[in-house]
């Protein structure tokens, strides 16, 4: 007895719409992202297909231990070694109400007809037209301006096949100006939602100004790993349809693993840079002043007000 | 001659620029007299790591990270032209530890129009120095750092009954262990109320020789 009937006519109708021979041009990627468009799309038509779901590195992201629970077979069934999504030939025989059906297969044709050309078959860079989509309906306007925005500009200072962080990389003024405006939309963007990383956040941004005057390669190098830490928290803070423990583990990584290393990390780099920072700028009378001062309240706080640790 | 150093003086180098000690530890730390700590005193100034790969920072680390943590955020309310005064009272509000230098740092630059940009440089060359005067004792030798395994429970005893925090009392043990090893220890400080104002008994009771208070003319 399936869990979830709605899901597994919904993926199974998609797949026999979308790619009923199994090929190579619709991969997993295509039908995760999908799946949560056609979701979406139900949802508006108040059909409710449950699709366990957070959102991750690379936007929407099925939840596959969740899946396979409600759909009784993994969400690596679909798929084939190459990465292509299984052959799906005959529609799914599954027991739902015929007007619900008949709304999903609706819905399925007009999300499958928006990326084809008018023969019926896919246009190219269809992909591309799918994640922006997916990412138009992202909850937070601070990780579209990361993830379309500022990482997907940066995209283009990567190795042209493997997409690596070349060995030397010295960006052009132009090209410094541009990320600094993102640094700025990001500032404006950041959600409350995520004050418990705001500190962390600023830490961060100061870090790739500096980096930004001194060495590219690490602007790079840390642009990435924030992100990467960044959605660690997103999906605690959105998802739907996943079971509650699972969410604790989420949010038990993220305080005993991600948030620790991230910090250390970060903190190397910082040190690094402002070393630096130190060889490199020149400072008056006046700046020399002020950092006496506060380093003649830091020893003050430590002999007088003992912080908690 | 050798020296002890508590963790006032650790922490009067880092911050050097100090009025309150901090040129007086780094002279002390200068001067060619060998320089000695304990790991006890290395933890309390830069944390430890534990087995779990979680660490603390410290006193030195965590008032560093505090201060340079609530300037940003000073400087980032500044960047949204929030003025000066309302940010006061936020702070004020919010009970930064920071207020009374921001309220001193804005009567400096409060009519400067360059004000965001000299606190960025004075903030950044603030942790750049604290972490270059870090490296300078951490990774080199000019402080031996000594780990202290026999506990001196009578020792403690009696300096407990004059010297209410034990992390203190500890320290002091573990200046006397060093000086059981090696001879004329001076113990150095910069803390009056309960450890210079002991001198008496720290010499009745350890092997140090004698007890240098950073403020002694």
């Amino acid at each position: 007895m399936v869990q979830n009937a709605l899901l597994k006519y919904s993926i199974e109708k998609l797949l026999n719409v979308a790619n009923p021979r199994g090929e190579y041009f619709f991969k997993k990627t295509h039908l995760n992202k999908m799946i949560y468009l056609l979701f979406l799309r139900l949802k508006e038509r108040e059909i409710d297909i449950h699709l366990p779901y957070y959102w991750y590195r690379y936007g929407s992201l099925v939840d596959e231990r969740s899946f396979e629970i409600m759909v009784g077979n993994p969400l690596s069934h679909y798929y084939t070694h190459d990465g292509s999504t299984r052959a799906m030939s005959r529609v799914p025989q599954i027991d739902i109400d015929v007007s619900i059906r008949a709304a999903i297969d609706e819905e399925i044709h007009a999300l499958v007809r928006k990326y084809q050309n008018g023969k019926g078959l896919f246009f190219k860079g269809y992909l591309q037209q799918i994640l922006d989509d997916a990412y138009a309906t992202a909850p937070y306007e601070f990780q579209r301006t990361f993830n379309r925005g500022l990482l997907k500009y940066a995209e283009r200072f990567r190795t042209p096949v493997r997409k690596k962080i070349p060995v030397s990389l010295h960006l052009q003024e132009n090209e410094i100006a541009s990320i600094r405006e993102y640094l700025v939309i990001l500032m404006n963007d950041f959600n409350d939602d995520f004050s418990e990383i705001f500190d962390l956040f600023l830490e961060w941004e100061d870090t790739m100004q500096l980096s930004l005057k001194y060495d590219h390669k690490i602007a790079l190098k840390i642009l990435n790993e924030y992100w990467e830490f960044f959605v660690n928290l997103l999906r605690i803070n959105k998802h739907e349809n996943i079971p509650r423990s699972e969410v604790d583990e989420w949010i038990r990584k993220f305080h005993e693993h991600d948030l620790i290393i991230f910090k250390k990390n970060l903190k190397k780099t910082r040190n690094y840079l402002l070393l630096q920072d130190l060889g490199n700028s020149s400072v008056s009378e006046e700046i020399d002043h002020s950092v006496d001062q506060i380093m003649d309240y830091a020893f003050q706080l430590s002999m007088n007000n003992r912080l908690s640790r | 001659m050798n020296y002890f150093h508590d963790s006032s003086v650790i922490l009067g180098y880092i911050f050097f620029g100090a009025d309150r000690w901090g040129r007086q530890a780094t002279a002390r730390i200068n001067d060619p007299v060998p320089n000695h700590s304990s790991k006890y005193v290395w933890e309390e100034c830069f944390g430890a790591q534990y087995n779990d790969g979680s660490f603390d920072e410290g006193r030195c680390g965590t008032i560093k990270i505090k201060i340079a943590s609530e300037a940003r955020r000073v400087i980032h309310r500044i960047q949204q032209n929030i003025p000066l005064n309302d940010i006061l009272s936020e702070i004020r509000q919010q009970d930064y530890k920071t207020t009374d230098l921001f309220r001193a740092l804005f009567t400096q630059y409060g009519a400067d129009p360059q004000i965001i940009e000299k606190l960025k440089v004075a903030f950044r060359r603030f942790e750049g120095l604290c972490y270059q005067r870090y490296t300078e004792v951490n990774d080199t030798n000019k402080i031996t750092k000594h780990t202290r395994r026999k506990s001196y429970n009578e020792i403690f005893a009696l300096l407990s009954q004059h010297i209410p925090d034990t992390a203190d009392v500890e320290i002091i043990i573990d200046g006397h262990h060093l000086a059981t090893q090696i001879p004329v220890v001076h113990l150095v400080t910069g803390d009056e109320g309960h450890i210079y104002n002991n001198t008496p008994h720290i010499l009745e009771n350890t092997n140090i020789t004698e007890v240098i208070w950073l403020g002694s003319p």
